[in-house]
């Protein structure tokens, strides 16, 4: 077998890729964005910290899921984290940058476990089995200097 | 890797001479003693699974029947997954015309979440056998492979990539033989979840679903040999192998073949940490650590070891540790110990080697199996050490259920003779 970690199926179609971002999504979204998840998401809402330069809003969804979304002092929501028994809808959290986590699914990796996508701009790190999940997605260049990324959990 | 390897081995190549080893759907052999036993074997392999693009995939085959019939298929390739509960298989590989599972809303149809992206599929109603045993009626999922059926809902969608190929999926199906016995349990019999959905003629909507109907793991539904599995798999050179066989062995104390000859390591079987044991390594206790023959590698953090490049001659390799020489083959000790619910502690030290060189070394395009290798967890693995397929080589590891009786108590938990 090759041994070579490329790709292995065809990237979406451009347009594929536009028409899949829903209408106010999170990531790199206005903090009222925040707003649309906690009703798509059916999510239980809280301010979980405030930091000079940043706020934690924290949704419990009705799954069990805890999501966690970063919203910087200019209202952009910068990150976002889960943790719980369920995947959240990554689309929904991820919005205009879902496209490229389905892309980098499409690229060879390792197993069902993890999957990651570290670029210039964006972040994005799924993880876990059956019953417990996690991940995070940000956007690097858009993260508070009094933040440290491995905060964004 | 440790003292038990060598004795694994030999079990490992008595059972490739003798008959009643191995095998799947052989039916009944007789034990030394002329008793009836029911054979228990199930032959597996680690290899790169059917696409030949995964390292570490261990494989089997599994028999479905039309329920109550002897009408049945063997299907090859499929992925032995303790991470998981159920069978999962393409509809494409399956030609028996299986009964849908349904209520009044509609099909039953599954979003089955791995983190890399999902799985869409109808639930349908087969006998499972394995070996000389069999799980009746039961709910498993058809991956919707195959363009018919319903459209993927849009929450689905959101799960990440659709891995509903064969190409995605490395395996014509996935069996999950976990510590739990169904995939969801008794939340989604009273709640709407992100798995399960009926469908109609007017959509899919998200659904409670009984327990009884939910995709179950099938071992713990065989008439004996039902309280869990072992991985049985023997030791391969820190270069890495080609291939190697072992032996999936169901039940647990339960015949001369599955003697609990090993430490339990006691989970939870529901809160945050359901399935999960405490790893101590380097002083950090990490309490959602587990054992998992669907993870291909170690997943831990270790800021001291090195990742490897994202840009290699065999490709990017940041999702892989690289500590030493890329050259040369050189192995890191990773010193853990493993902590139970039930108070049980064992260390153990498997290697680490460094996955470049594993990768790029003479005859690597012909090495598939590793028992050392690695990668970084981060967020997607939080507050975990994750023993993969390179922990299951070389040794026995035993999966007791939840909610099932063995020689050490009742399970879930994970065994091994440190």
């Amino acid at each position: 077998m090759s041994r070579s970690f490329t790709r292995w199926a065809k990237p979406l179609p451009f347009f594929l890729a536009i028409a899949a971002g829903p209408a106010g999504a999170a990531l790199g979204g206005a903090l009222d964005t925040v707003n649309t998840d906690e009703v798509a998401l059916q999510a239980v809402r809280r301010v979980a910290s405030r930091a000079a330069a940043h706020e934690v809003h924290e949704l419990t969804l009705a799954s069990g899921t805890v999501v966690r979304e970063f919203v910087a002092r200019s209202g952009t929501v910068f990150a976002v984290a889960w943790q719980g028994p369920f995947k959240p809808d990554l689309n929904q959290l991820l919005g205009a940058y879902f496209p490229r986590l389905v892309a980098a699914g499409q690229m060879r990796h390792a197993d069902h476990r993890a999957l990651a996508v570290h670029a210039p701009d964006l972040v994005i790190e799924s993880g876990g089995r059956m019953r417990a999940f996690a991940g995070r997605a940000y956007l690097p260049e858009m993260v508070p200097a009094t933040l440290s990324v491995g905060e964004i959990r | 890797m440790k003292a038990g390897a060598g004795t694994t081995a030999i079990i490992g190549l008595l059972c490739g001479l003798l008959v009643s080893c191995g095998g799947s759907g052989s039916g009944n052999n007789t034990a030394s003693n002329g008793a009836r036993v029911t054979d228990n074997v199930q032959a597996i392999t680690v290899d790169a699974g059917p696409t030949g693009l995964f390292a570490n995939m261990i494989t089997t085959s599994v028999t479905i029947c039309v329920p109550g019939t002897t009408t049945c298929q063997t299907i090859a390739d499929v992925q032995v997954d303790t991470g998981s509960s159920g069978l999962r298989l393409l509809a494409s590989a399956v030609t028996l015309p299986l009964p849908t599972v349904s209520s009044p809303g509609g099909i039953f149809s599954e979003c089955t979440a791995f983190a890399d992206g999902f799985v869409w599929g109808p639930l349908v109603t087969a006998d499972i056998r394995l070996a000389g045993e069999a799980a009746p009626s039961m709910s498993i999922q058809l991956i919707q492979d195959n363009g018919v059926g319903p459209a993927v809902p849009a929450a689905c969608s959101g799960q990440g990539t659709a891995e509903n190929s064969l190409a995605t999926l490395g395996a014509n199906g996935i069996l999950g033989v976990g510590v739990f016995l169904q995939d969801c349990g008794g939340f989604c019999a009273v709640n709407t979840s992100p798995l399960y959905y009926t469908c109609s003629g007017s959509g899919c909507t998200q659904s409670p679903i009984p327990v009884a109907l939910q995709i179950s793991n099938p071992v713990a539904f065989f008439a004996q040999d039902n309280n869990g599995v072992v991985l049985q798999l023997p030791a391969v050179p820190a270069t890495g192998a080609t291939a190697a066989t072992g032996n999936l062995i169901f039940g647990i104390g339960t015949q001369a073949d599955n003697a609990l000859d090993a430490v339990a390591i006691a989970v939870p079987d529901s809160g945050p940490t359901a399935g999960a044991f405490t790893a101590i390594y380097k002083g950090v206790t990490l309490g959602a650590s587990f054992i998992d023959s669907g993870s291909s590698q170690f997943f831990f953090d270790d800021s001291r070891i090195p990742i490897c490049p994202s840009s290699t001659p065999e490709g990017d390799l940041s999702s892989f540790y690289c500590p030493g020489s890329a050259t040369a083959l050189s192995t890191l000790p990773l010193n853990i110990t493993l902590a139970g619910s039930n108070g049980a502690a064992v260390a153990i030290a498997p290697n680490l080697a460094n996955a470049q060189f594993l990768f790029a070394q003479p005859g690597a395009a012909a090495l598939n199996v590793f028992n050392d290798l690695g990668g970084p967890a981060g967020s997607m693995l939080p507050n975990a050490f994750d023993l993969g397929v390179p922990f299951f080589l070389g040794q026995s590891v035993f999966t007791a259920f939840e909610q099932s009786a063995t020689p050490a108590g009742n399970g879930p938990y994970f065994a091994f003779q440190p």
